[in-house]
């Protein structure tokens, strides 16, 4: 199958559904699978989009390799002993264990692999098509939030162009003396950026304020209804009271849901090209969907093949190999062939 | 015999009569010779007094001093553990206790707060969700591991402080329990707990060193968690899923340098 390239909101779901497994299991097997997973989806999607997200993941892999190293440091359990570091050194006194490593290893690698799934995501979507999908009254803060993401790619393009104009001038970084020349430029082009950026949004009315109109009033409060339910559902959700937890953010949903709908007259969104939903699309998310619906039933039905704890005995843990197939159809935007555009 | 004023002061002027000082000076000589290998005779017999009192009280003091504490342990699916740990000290701390009745324990540490108790065998929680709050969740009744003491027969009373800061002397008992609500212990007795762990206490009294601690889990089967049937499988699935990742990039490489 062959796609020009994939909707955001595939791409959303997609995200989600490889996402979900990896916060609520750490089991080695569920991590590799979907390292692997999401390690294909790259090689075939990834063009000059992930690109620019390289430099989060190489931070994303030192910051692993610092985990690891705090994990054997400081945890001192396990039965299998490397070494021991004496006691007399504070906090970090006491055994060196292959338990401590093996955990610290598995932890480190989903933060990794999470990393992995957020910026293929965001290499991705299109926010523009993202936004399309909010409601109108969500449409300031989309934009907002579309154009602090979008900063962070430019930020790492600017970023790598000064450093080699930089070098082109014989600068070469040797300490933290000569980051000067790279960072005050970078800075200036990121305020020169915001400044640009501001002015064309307030060229376009962009956060110029709404009359108030009758339909509004009830609307507010209304709002302010949807927050309370909101507040009230974390704070029995933190008191352990699941059921008065549950009815609050269902109030919480369909008065946001009202609120939202309810929309505003002054804000018409336009299109110039509507969103099509194609086969791909289609195959993509159903795939997300049958994914973690397996998941998430498996991890109901086998709770302990999502946990992985080597403390104090190092042992294999159990597996689950329906949770592990059920992961499979992830693989499903490796098999669709990017359009030529995307391929650049 | 002591060296008096007059031995060392005056000895040509002892007896009355004037002595040459040569001959003067050998006769003090003398006298201090005399006077210093007397009180090293004293100080050798009161040394070797003093060694011979220790020798003899030694073995008496070992078996005598050794003080001993019951351990039990209630791991919340019908399990208990009971042990009994003796110890040459005075007083040891609970955490010490828990350590020298031989169960496998997780601890975190908390700096100056002591550590925390994340798994007593392979009952409790993961190292992480111990460091955020000892194993507990937003529901109240979360189990976490309680740390109790009998302060009468069947009054099992929670410690206010942590097991580093507790203070374990002869004949406490105390208990871990896994669980969120009221500790729920047997009354017990040191005999008890000493019956069942399988210690000996008349070990103690004709011990010459250290006496181990004697360790015994009754009730329920352990539930280790780890024990896994699919491993093979497992591994092949994901072997599986990484053959058709390859597949897909080969297919979509292929796909693209035949269209360009």
């Amino acid at each position: 199958m062959t796609a020009a390239r994939l909707d955001s909101r595939a791409w959303l779901l997609w995200g989600l559904a490889a996402m979900i497994p990896l916060l609520v299991a750490r089991h080695p097997l569920v991590v590799l699978e979907l390292l692997v997973i999401v390690l294909a989806v790259r090689a075939v999607w990834g063009g000059q989009a992930t690109q620019n997200w390289r430099w989060i993941v190489r931070v994303a892999a030192v910051f692993m390799v610092i985990g690891v190293v705090f994990n054997v440091l400081t945890v001192h359990a396990g039965d299998q002993v490397i070494a021991t570091i004496p006691d007399a050194i504070p906090l970090l006194g006491g055994s060196i264990t292959l338990n401590a490593l093996a955990y610290g290893i598995v932890s480190g690698v989903t933060v990794l692999v999470l990393i992995l799934v957020g910026t293929t995501v965001a290499a991705g979507i299109v926010w523009a098509d993202v936004m399309r999908t909010l409601p109108p009254r969500l449409a300031p803060l989309a934009i907002a939030g579309s154009v602090a993401w979008s900063f962070l790619p430019s930020t790492a393009n600017a970023f790598r162009e000064i450093r080699e104009s930089q070098a082109a001038r014989g600068h070469r970084i040797r300490g933290v003396r000569d980051l000067p020349p790279l960072v005050v430029p970078l800075l200036g082009g990121g305020l020169e950026r915001a400044m640009t950026m501001s002015e064309a949004l307030e060229a376009r009315g962009f956060g110029s304020a709404i009359s108030a109109s009758p339909a509004r009033s009830w609307s507010r409060w209304v709002l302010v209804g949807a927050l309370g339910a909101g507040m009230l559902a974390a704070y029995a959700f933190a008191v352990g009271k699941s059921a008065l937890a549950l009815g609050g953010m269902l109030a919480c949903a369909l008065l946001m849901l009202l609120v939202l709908r309810g929309g505003h007259p002054e804000i018409v969104p336009t299109r110039y090209r509507e969103a099509a939903w194609h086969a791909a699309d289609w195959l993509v998310a159903a795939c997300a969907g049958v994914a973690l619906a397996l998941f998430l039933w498996r991890r109901w039905a086998v709770p302990e093949a999502a946990v992985f704890n080597p403390y104090p005995d190092l042992a294999w843990p159990t597996t689950d190999l329906l949770m592990l197939l059920g992961l499979a159809p992830l693989l499903a935007p490796a098999f669709i062939v990017p359009g030529p555009e995307l391929r650049q | 015999m002591k060296p008096t004023l007059r031995d060392s002061v005056a000895p040509d002027l002892v007896s009355g009569v004037r002595l040459h000082p040569g001959e003067a000076a050998a006769r003090q000589a003398r006298a201090s010779g005399a006077t210093l290998r007397g009180s090293h005779g004293r100080a050798i017999l009161i040394l070797l007094c003093v060694l011979a009192l220790l020798a003899l009280r030694l073995p008496a003091a070992a078996s005598a001093d050794l003080n001993v504490a019951g351990l039990v342990v209630d791991y919340g699916d019908g399990r208990m553990s009971y042990a009994w740990v003796p110890f040459a000290e005075d007083e040891i701390s609970g955490m010490e206790l828990l350590q020298r009745s031989g169960l496998d324990i997780v601890t975190v540490g908390f700096g100056g707060l002591g550590e925390g108790v994340c798994q007593i065998e392979t009952t409790g929680c993961p190292v992480s969700e111990c460091r955020a709050r000892l194993c507990q969740t937003s529901d109240p009744e979360s189990p976490f591991w309680q740390y109790v003491q009998e302060t009468e027969p069947g009054v099992w009373t929670p410690y206010a402080l942590g097991a580093n800061a507790s203070k374990v002397r002869d004949g406490d008992i105390e208990g871990w329990t896994w669980s969120g609500k009221s500790p729920q212990l047997p009354a017990l007795s040191l005999d008890d707990v000493a019956t069942r762990a399988g210690g000996d206490p008349a070990a103690l009294k004709d011990a010459s060193g250290a006496v181990p601690a004697a360790v015994r889990t009754e009730g329920g089967s352990a539930d280790d968690g780890g024990a896994s049937t699919a491993i093979i499988g497992g591994s092949i699935a994901v072997g599986l899923v990484a053959l058709l990742a390859g597949f897909a990039i080969w297919r979509s490489r292929s796909v693209t340098a035949g269209t360009s």
